[in-house]
């Protein structure tokens, strides 16, 4: 394998929705083994470009490449399938299937580990995050931050090559929130390559060596966080001085 | 003491079966269709025995219905439809090539699937009232096709058909016939479901989106849910015509779709035992009632709003929740 090939490459991805210009000629890429902040304020374009990488909508112009095999033509399905894993802003669970259910949909459906070890992850993640007393309750029986558990941890069911959480810490109770980051630190020192989405500033710079930052739909600043939190601009705009 | 610890783990052993969520729901189906089977022995009369076909049949229907709109989420109001398309296939080969009904069945089973094959790709991103309306049209095309193409199905007047065990025969054959079929279904269902396949059909029911981005190919499996409820229901449709020996589009009727959906909502929709409980309950019950002068309609619909009403989860499926409760929590 090319030594320079990266994980992940978006170049130039800009989508329009109408009159609106959601991101503007985006580029950046990944490293294997990388964990990288998304960070910018509201209808800055974070959620619209995991979007665009998970195949839920198409750019409207700018290539993708997981692996360099182009994926901005890709749905969802075959997003996943190529192990992209993601996990919604606004929780997304099968509340009528139980909690073991939910984890073995995504390891069967993408098919990325041998069907006999499936359910043996299933219960050791479910182990590490907690849940491993409900493995057969309802989904939706769940409480809102269990649920937000359950569907992080569907996103390491299937051996991903990149994992993106949107908003994972929002609106949970902080000892929920310190399961999530330790199981997304633990998976990141394994080799994992993980892009986070987050308002929770304090713990996006503790826990990402490398910081983007988006503004209107643009990269306005793309580096090593200690770095990116010192440039006037990024900490007086979004970081709002609390780095 | 030794038999109560053999009684202990002997429950201990039956709760660890039941866990996985739907042997509750196979183990039920399989003992009401016992009770079914053994019925014959205490209740003689011919009329009945062809009164409980009629709700093997419904039962089927609502079967092939709940794998659709109970387990994939997709509300279609045309299980009546695929009844009668299941009825006609068999009937018009029956009738005018003299083919063996149980081949003549047999093309029920492949025209029905192959049709909803289409009809599901059609309704691939419809959902809710679009995807509703859209079903409705089209079961609405296939009874105005079927009653006005006098020449070849007689239309209102309807297609005589042999019967499968011949005239004068008892309806015993034609209720362990249907018994078999409903069980083998039953069986069939119960591993599907509770395969990879089934979880990605309750997935797509669940939250379509979180289902596309979690790996399950959304289009071939609404698309493969169709086809395989549209064979179930062709299936109960070619059977039934050659029980009544009549195929008329009187069955496409949205009534009869209507029928369909309430017994298995009223049995417990998404549960695999629900839209038997419905069948077996409700058309007997209706049957009963006409005795009394009572429109069973009426007394259908108003077991609808009760049920909707007060327990939403079905007859089966407010039982389920009850069994769950006392075996898991104590």
């Amino acid at each position: 394998m090319d030594k320079d090939a990266k994980l992940l490459e978006v170049k130039g991805v800009s989508k329009r929705f109408g009159g609106l210009q959601a991101l503007r000629d985006v580029s950046f890429s990944m490293d294997e083994g990388e964990l990288i902040g998304l960070i910018g304020p509201n209808a800055s374009g974070k959620t619209t470009l995991l979007n665009i990488i998970n195949g839920y909508y198409p750019p409207s112009s700018g290539t993708i490449y997981l692996d360099r095999h182009r994926i901005d033509s890709l749905n969802p399905n075959q997003v996943a399938k190529q192990g992209v894993t993601r996990m919604f802003q606004a929780t997304r669970i099968f509340p009528r299937m139980s909690v073991l259910e939910n984890m073995l949909t995504i390891a069967y459906a993408v098919r990325r580990i041998p069907s006999r070890d499936i359910v043996q992850k299933a219960r050791k993640i479910l182990a590490r995050l907690s849940l491993d007393d409900m493995i057969h309750e309802d989904a939706g029986n769940l409480s809102g931050g269990q649920r937000k558990i359950l569907e992080f941890g569907t996103c390491f069911m299937a051996n991903p090559k990149l994992v993106l959480l949107d908003e994972p810490f929002a609106a949970i109770h902080p000892e929920l929130k310190g399961i999530l980051e330790e199981f997304m630190i633990a998976h990141y020192e394994e080799g994992g390559t993980l892009l986070l989405v987050s308002h929770d500033i304090p713990s996006v710079v503790a826990s990402c060596p490398r910081l983007i930052v988006l503004n209107v739909g643009t990269i306005i600043a793309d580096g090593p966080t200690e770095e990116v939190v010192k440039k006037d601009e990024v900490a007086e705009a979004y970081l709002g001085g609390i780095v | 003491m030794n038999t109560s610890i053999g009684l202990r783990s002997y429950w201990k052993k039956c709760r660890q079966v039941i866990e996985e969520k739907r042997a509750l729901d196979l183990i039920f189906s399989l003992m009401s269709l016992l009770v079914i089977a053994i019925l014959p022995i205490f209740l003689t009369s011919a009329y009945w025995h062809g009164v409980l076909v009629v709700a093997m049949f419904y039962a089927l229907a609502a079967i092939g219905w709940n794998l659709l709109g109970g387990y994939t989420g997709q509300f279609s109001i045309a299980p009546g439809a695929f009844c009668l398309i299941g009825m006609y296939s068999s009937a018009l080969l029956v009738h005018y090539w003299d083919w063996n009904p149980y081949l003549g069945i047999f093309m029920s089973v492949v025209s029905t699937a192959t049709i909803g094959l289409l009809l599901g790709w059609i309704c691939l991103r419809l959902r809710g009232p679009y995807l509703a309306l859209t079903t409705i049209a089209f079961a609405e095309i296939i009874r105005g096709v079927i009653r006005f193409s006098y020449d070849i199905t007689r239309g209102d007047l309807g297609l005589s058909v042999p019967k499968l065990y011949g005239s004068g025969v008892g309806h015993l054959d034609y209720y362990y016939t249907f018994l078999l079929v409903v069980i083998i279904v039953q069986i069939f269902l119960y591993f599907l479901i509770k395969s990879k396949i089934g979880l990605y059909l309750q997935s797509i029911r669940d939250d379509e989106v979180a289902a596309s981005g979690r790996g399950v190919n959304v289009v071939w499996w609404k698309t493969f849910a169709f086809a395989l409820s549209s064979l179930i229901c062709g299936l109960a449709g070619g059977l039934y015509v050659h029980f009544i020996g009549l195929a008329s589009p009187e069955m496409g009727l949205l009534m009869n779709s209507g029928l369909i959906i309430g017994m298995a909502v009223i049995g417990g929709m998404g549960t695999l035992a629900g839209p038997l409980v419905g069948g077996l309950i409700l058309h007997p019950l209706s049957e009963y009632v006409r005795e009394f002068g009572v429109q069973h309609m009426v007394v259908f619909s108003f077991l609808i709003i009760v049920v909707v009403r007060f327990w939403r989860a079905g007859l089966y499926g407010s039982l389920k929740n009850i069994l769950e409760r006392l075996i898991f929590h104590g």
